[in-house]
């Protein structure tokens, strides 16, 4: 039988950098602490991570019930752009399950922002991933506009 | 349910940059273009970024901007001539044309640029100010064509000119059909008097309108020269070349310094922020900094141009292996990491390489051990051609090629070109990254994707690792041999399920345990010459050719630019957020048929009986909406609820409310079946219709006994009540004196009298049935007769 055990830790910024939404979904209904942030009990699922140098797998998916909490929180963070940090916790389960271990190790993280969601009544799916996309990710970036060089002229 | 697909192992070579795609045939970036005509930026061009740093006697790029306004005008200077050291002069009048360019050169901010780097054609000509965040120059965009001469000599009615020099002060210009009459400033005597070919204006009218310039370089032209006779004036318009020593400023990552750079890292961090395309939170600037550190110490170096618009996640995907990096995302921060070992002072690592950790038997899951040999397209032995760039001080740069192939090999091609002439100015990077390349051909063999357990290895590893695969294989008895390799991560799967899938490409070692490719590539450089480009010297250079002088710093001048709310609309942001409706999500006392409205499809069927006037003589009919219904008639227990066939089913059938009430109905319905030639039975789904309460009629009819009727000649036809005993039989009493007539009974009895005459004929009719209702018809066709009958109770 494995001693391993993994908790997540999804945390939702504000615009400004503070914190919208702190949650976690091993330490069934309790709030626990962990790097003096208190996350709250929410059972979603990290369904695994992809690292790559062949810039594939840039998304990753959250899954979980769709109730009024989960719903409101990645709706509002969907339409403002909230940057979204999910992390993976490593820890041994016999040495306690009741709270945060302070020698537990991260074994994966995301970055990202709330690229794609859907839903059932009862289910929410989120898709975190970045916006490096074939649309608006032209270079050089900027084009000879009627603002910035006027008309010009005409040979 | 879940369902994860990862890409096909095969794919791995095509997603991490190990197959070369080959290019079209077609001229290098980097060659140059110097003498052509001035080219335009057009509305929707992109702005060029320039991105370079001339050092230790390298680097720099060579550009041709694009203009955006101009100015143009023409006039007649004097030149001053003596054949005797000046004891007597002549004046020889030429005329000019006056150029004024404003020029974009790059968005971002540029250092000041060097006199001696600027070129009108192939020659360093003209006056240059450059601004930032707005328009170098002082001058207004125009055409002033002829706008010097004093006037226009037209032909008189004979068609001759009226030309007299009287008329034309000293210095003035008189234009008369295809020639100008110029009187020099001496004006003395007839050697003042010129005439010269009228040159037409070709040059554009419009000529701009200047704009924000906001967050651009620009460069302001300004040049007056000689119009030869017969010229064209277009011909003057030659381009202007400048020679960008150090491109956009950015904040260097190898040594923090915010300035110019020739470091691919820095560029790719500088369009990864710009136009706010990540946020910083989404940059991986650990791996950036070694890899900006990696190229720096290795002079895999950035100095080019980038003009031509493409996707950046493209571009640095097609660009990076040439830098020998590799772009990355890992937790969703993009990154780049050198493709071979390193040093602690990022220089190539030729010796001995030293895995993370080994994965053996103990870590390999069931059928955790694929894999993927590497195909022969992407193993054939070629010759690479890249392309780089001679870039020498000040000068255009000259597209050099060197071709790179293992001895003996390729010698006929194949040939795989690699153009990196537009940025690449140092022949040992071109010369390292062939070798590269064919180096990954010759020894990596293989991929690997390996299924293993969850170790603590999972917060370990990161893609780039190096990792050792020590496998034991016994394919015979006694015969042990091991696969014992190691292999560079390319892709990491944390499936959070117990296991981890590694992707990995084989890292090919000698027998020390050093890179084969690292070797190669840090032992191949180029000849290091400067191969002449065959250039004469022309000297026709008015500025001057050496010192740093910089150009000047004027602005502020250009046209009118268009008003910022005909360029730009700022939508304001909504006070409102998205709301449920006014009303309320509570729907309990909205009205049913606002919720959605009612679908007469989806409503149940309400055919009426036709035919029913309360009467117990009607007849009653129903129709399901068809032609030729199939029609059943029921009657319904008022108790029990069961239906019972009163008469049917028949196409069409009709029902007299006699003979319901004769079949003890109160209540009766009738079903409607419609045809379908489709069904077995021929008749699709039927339809019921409603109920009709037959009570009232029957609570007319007099209680047995009492019922009767009497009458005249016509007759009637009635119901009454006979009681409910049965079997039992009733006394029916009639009376037709003497003009006969007939007494017919129907319903719970059957009988008949025919045509008969008499008075108070008592006859005991039997009973058919339990129903206690009959009907008495009476016929009296004869005019005079009259009649009367009594109907008793059965017992």
């Amino acid at each position: 039988m494995s001693n391993r055990g993994q908790a997540q830790y999804l945390r939702i910024y504000e615009p400004g950098g503070s914190d919208y939404r702190l949650i976690q979904n091993f330490y069934v209904n309790t709030d626990v602490t962990v790097s003096s942030k208190t996350y709250s009990y929410f059972p979603f699922e990290w369904s695994g991570v992809q690292e790559s140098s062949a810039l594939s797998g840039q998304t990753v998916s959250l899954r979980m019930p769709a109730t009024s909490l989960a719903i409101n929180s990645f709706e509002s963070a969907f339409k403002e752009h909230r940057l979204c940090v999910v992390s993976a916790f490593e820890f041994d389960t016999r040495v306690g399950v009741s709270a945060p271990q302070s020698g537990q190790t991260l074994i994966a993280e995301f970055v990202g922002y709330v690229s794609r969601m859907n839903a059932s009544f009862t289910e929410l799916v989120v898709e975190l991933g970045s916006t490096l996309a074939p649309v608006g990710a032209q270079i050089p970036f900027r084009t000879a506009t009627n603002e910035l060089v006027g008309v010009p002229i005409q040979l | 349910m879940t369902i994860r697909i990862t890409d096909p192992l095969f794919l791995l070579s095509a997603q991490t940059g190990l197959s070369v795609t080959e290019l079209r045939a077609e001229a290098a970036e980097g060659n140059p273009d110097v003498n052509k005509p001035q080219e335009v930026l057009q509305t929707g061009e992109p702005i060029p970024i320039l991105f370079a740093r001339f050092r230790n006697g390298s680097g720099g790029v060579m550009v041709h901007p694009k203009m955006t306004e101009g100015y143009f005008a023409n006039d007649i200077q004097e030149e001053e001539f003596s054949s005797d050291n000046g004891a007597t002069t002549f004046i020889r009048p030429k005329q000019t044309v006056e150029l004024k360019y404003l020029l974009v050169l790059s968005e971002g901010c540029l250092p000041l640029v060097q006199i001696r780097d600027l070129y009108f054609g192939g020659c360093r000509k003209g006056t240059f100010h450059q601004a930032c965040n707005g328009r170098a120059g002082t001058w207004t965009p125009g055409n002033d064509w002829d706008d010097y001469l004093a006037g226009t000599i037209e032909p008189d009615s004979s068609g001759y000119y009226p030309i007299s020099f009287a008329t034309i002060n000293p210095g003035q210009a008189k234009r008369a059909g295809d020639f100008i009459y110029y009187k020099d400033t001496d004006g003395l005597s007839t050697a003042s008097q010129h005439v010269l070919p009228y040159i037409e204006n070709n040059f554009p009218t419009f000529c701009g309108t200047s704009g924000s310039y906001d967050g651009l370089t620009t460069l302001s032209f300004e040049y007056e020269t000689e119009l030869k006779d017969g010229g064209d004036p277009l011909n003057a318009m030659r381009s202007i070349s400048l020679f960008v020593r150090n491109g956009l400023s950015v904040t260097r990552l190898v040594d923090g310094v915010t300035n110019e750079s020739d470091n691919y890292v820095d560029l790719a961090k500088y369009l990864f922020q710009s136009g706010n395309r990540l946020a910083d939170d989404l940059i991986d600037n650990s791996s950036l900094t070694t890899s900006a550190k990696f190229t720096d110490a290795n002079g895999f170096l950035f100095n080019g141009v980038l003009t031509q618009s493409q996707n950046l996640s493209d571009w640095l995907q097609a660009t990076s292996p040439n830098f020998l990096l590799r772009l990355t995302n890992t937790g969703g921060k993009f990154g780049l990491i050198p493709r071979l070992p390193y040093n602690t002072d990022f220089t190539i690592k030729t010796t001995a390489v030293v895995p993370r950790i080994t994965f053996t038997e103990e870590h390999i899951l069931d059928d955790g051990f694929q894999a993927e040999y590497i195909s022969l397209e992407d193993r054939e032995p070629v010759c690479f051609v890249v392309q780089w760039r001679q870039q020498d001080e000040g000068a255009y740069g000259i597209v050099r090629t060197v071709e790179v192939r293992y001895e003996g090999e390729a010698a006929g091609g194949p040939f795989l070109d690699i153009d990196m002439s537009g940025y690449c100015t140092n022949e040992d990077h071109a010369v390292k990254l062939g070798t590269f390349r064919l180096a990954q051909r010759k020894f990596i063999t293989h991929h690997l994707r390996l299924t293993v357990r969850e170790r603590n290895y999972n917060s370990i590893l990161v893609v780039g690792d190096l990792v050792r695969v020590r496998l034991r294989r016994e394919t015979n008895e006694g015969e042990v041999a091991y696969h014992d390799k190691v292999y560079e991560i390319n892709r990491i799967d944390k499936t959070f399920e117990s296991k981890i899938i590694y992707d990995l490409t084989h890292f090919p070692i000698d027998s020390q345990g050093r890179s084969l490719i690292a070797r190669a590539v840090d032992g191949a450089s180029g000849a290091g010459n400067t191969i002449d480009v065959g250039e004469s010297v022309v000297d026709c250079d008015e500025n001057s050719s050496t010192g740093n002088d910089t150009v000047g710093t004027d602005s502020g001048g250009g046209g009118t630019p268009p008003d910022s709310g005909d360029t730009a609309i700022d939508i304001p942001q909504p006070d409102d957020d998205d709301s449920p409706f006014p009303d309320g999500p509570d729907l309990d006392n909205q009205p049913e048929d606002e919720l959605v409205p009612e679908d007469p499809i989806d409503q149940p069927f309400n055919g009426t009986i036709g035919g029913f006037n309360g009467d117990a003589g009607d007849t009653l009919d129903f129709s399901p909406g068809c032609a030729n219904p199939r029609i059943t008639w029921y009657k319904v227990d008022p108790v029990t609820g069961e239906k019972i066939i009163i008469k049917g089913p028949g196409v069409g059938t009709t029902l007299d409310v006699v003979e319901a009430l004769e079949a003890g109905a109160e209540m009766i319905y009738a079903e409607g079946c419609c045809p379908d030639p489709s069904t077995s039975s021929g008749y699709g789904v039927c339809v019921d219709s409603e109920e009709i309460d037959l009570s009232d009629i029957i609570d007319e009819i007099e209680s047995c006994p009492g019922g009767g009727d009497a009458g005249g000649q016509g007759g009637s036809t009635k119901v009454s009540d006979a009681g409910t005993a049965y079997p039992a039989s009733f006394t029916f009493t009639w009376t037709a004196y003497v003009i006969r007539d007939r007494f017919i009974i129907s319903g719970a009895a059957t009988y008949d009298t025919g045509f008969v005459a008499g008075e108070n004929i008592a006859v005991t009719v039997q009973k058919t049935s339990a129903n206690r209702y009959i009907t008495v018809q009476v016929q009296a066709p004869t005019e005079g007769t009259a009649w009367n009958y009594s109907v008793g109770c059965a017992s």
